[in-house]
């Protein structure tokens, strides 16, 4: 259970720029085993937010809690897929996907077996000894998502994964995602700029507000998972997306 | 399609097709011109089976390419590990940094009398002749290598728990060796061209000692003979390091 409680945070300003306040006052909750997606326009925050989440940044004010304890830094509860992958460009997919494993110490066996294994499950399984720059943006983007899952998190924290990657490539790849969430059951929090993508992968859709980021709503997903067939034509799919788009276009825009 | 093989002599024929019509051109012109200053191919060729035939240069040779292995590998060791502490730790690039800029910028021949007043003309002058001439080039591309690290990489080692140390070892440092690696062929160029203006300079053995020699005796075929020799072993160290590169790459990740 992920508690986010009266969150602040702000950029430090340098010299004479003043700080820029990112997140004003947020609360959310995320059960366990629920997907959740983060959805505001560019720039509003949702990064950072997830970066709270991950340990990387401390909340100016305010308390970000995971089963009642405080996150003080990053820790093999939780796996993180990258905007960019950031995969290693040095190294082979296999040796991406045990980096995690490597930096736990696990023997060399091990990670080896554990990488395969996730390869196979991520759709990659003849790709171990590719280079990531060998591999188109999807897959580079599973190998991200492979990586992520080898250390076994309670918690995947995934940041506009598929927001670069054409529509088929996206498509297929959150399937996936879902088959991969409906098996495994794992709590995520999916951050995504796209209206489709939310109503299309959530369970719940936080809508923030432009910077300085407040929780404008909270949308219930209206939807059976798996999803149905013909996903596209059902009323609750279309009438969600579209409520959705008219209070993301009423926003006012973002302060550069 | 072509098969490996005829692709790699197609490749083969390919690299050396300038080099023939460079030599072609150059026997041509030399012999139209008629120059002592510029003597045909034919003529530096025999000059240098001369050379090779009454086995002077050989000595020379042992002598130059010693200096070099030496010179290079002390200026390995020291360039790599400052540059990689220099790419570790800001605080020691903020003070060993203008030291590595002004040592890159310094033409390294001024050394050469400086060392020659400390070693003499004993082979240590040739050394840091060298060492001095390759080693800020090997410390600025060791550093330059580590700072490419792209921020989401090193966030992404963060996020997944890394110790600063492990990011270091195990993201950092692997990620900066195809700079190394570069820097130090550019570097190992440097070195010959060190080991010769060194000896040129001052010592009485080596490959450069020969050039002046003949140098100041006109005699430049054989001046262009020892140029050869020199391009060869600068084209073999370089590819000597190549094949270094090929064994040291072991990863310390690959499970």
């Amino acid at each position: 259970m992920i508690s986010i409680r009266g969150c602040h945070y702000r950029f430090r300003g340098e010299g004479d720029r003043a700080a820029v306040p990112v997140l004003d006052d947020v609360n959310i909750e995320v059960a366990d085993g629920e997907f959740l997606c983060v959805l505001g326009p560019s720039g509003c925050g949702k990064t950072t937010l997830l970066r709270l989440l991950a340990g990387l940044a401390t909340p100016t004010a305010g308390d970000v809690l995971i089963d009642g304890t405080p996150v003080t830094g990053p820790g093999p509860d939780r796996g993180m897929v990258f905007q960019d992958h950031a995969l290693l460009p040095w190294a082979d997919v296999l040796t991406n996907v045990a980096f995690g494993l490597a930096l736990r110490n696990v023997p060399r066996d091990e990670r080896e077996e554990r990488a395969r294994r996730l390869l196979d499950a991520v759709g990659l399984s003849g790709c171990a000894s590719y280079h990531p720059r060998q591999l188109s943006g999807g897959m580079q983007q599973r190998v991200g998502l492979a990586r992520a899952l080898a250390i076994e998190p309670a918690i995947l924290l995934m940041d506009e994964p598929f927001g670069s990657l054409d529509a088929q490539t996206r498509r297929a790849l959150q399937e996936d995602l879902m088959r991969l969430h409906l098996a495994e059951r794992k709590t995520v929090v999916f951050v995504t700029h796209s209206v489709d993508e939310a109503v299309r992968l959530g369970d719940r859709i936080v809508l923030l507000s432009p910077r300085p980021a407040r929780v404008e709503a909270v949308f219930d997903v209206p939807l059976s998972r798996p999803r149905p067939p013909g996903l596209d034509s059902l009323p609750a799919f279309v009438e969600l997306k579209r409520d959705l788009w008219i209070r993301l276009k009423s926003q006012p825009r973002a302060t550069p | 399609m072509d098969t490996p093989e005829i692709a790699a002599q197609g490749h083969a024929v390919s690299r050396l097709a300038p080099l023939g019509v460079t030599l072609v051109l150059w026997e041509g012109l030399a012999r139209l011109l008629a120059q002592p200053a510029f003597p045909p191919f034919s003529a530096v060729l025999s000059a240098l089976v001369t050379l090779v035939a009454e086995g002077r240069i050989f000595g020379d040779l042992i002598s130059s390419i010693s200096a070099l292995a030496l010179g290079f590998g002390l200026a390995m060791a020291v360039g790599v590990t400052v540059g990689a502490l220099m790419g570790a730790f800001p605080q020691v690039e903020e003070v060993l940094g203008p030291y590595l800029n002004a040592g890159l910028a310094a033409p390294a021949l001024i050394y050469v009398p400086i060392l020659f007043t400390l070693a003499g003309t004993s082979r240590w002058t040739q050394v840091f002749t060298v060492f001095l001439y390759s080693v800020f080039s090997i410390a600025s591309y060791t550093v330059a290598g580590m700072h490419g690290t792209s921020r989401t990489v090193t966030e992404m080692a963060r996020a997944f728990g890394a110790t600063r140390r492990q990011t270091l070892l195990l993201v950092v440092w692997p990620g900066a060796r195809p700079m190394l690696m570069s820097g130090l062929r550019i570097a190992m160029a440097m070195a010959v061209k060190g080991m010769i203006n060194g000896e040129m300079l001052i010592a009485s053995t080596g490959l450069g000692a020969l050039v002046r020699v003949y140098g100041s005796r006109f005699e430049i075929d054989k001046v262009l003979a020892i140029l050869l020799v020199i391009a060869i072993v600068a084209l073999s160290s370089t590819s000597g390091l190549r094949l270094v590169e090929r064994r040291a790459l072991g990863d310390a990740l690959q499970p």
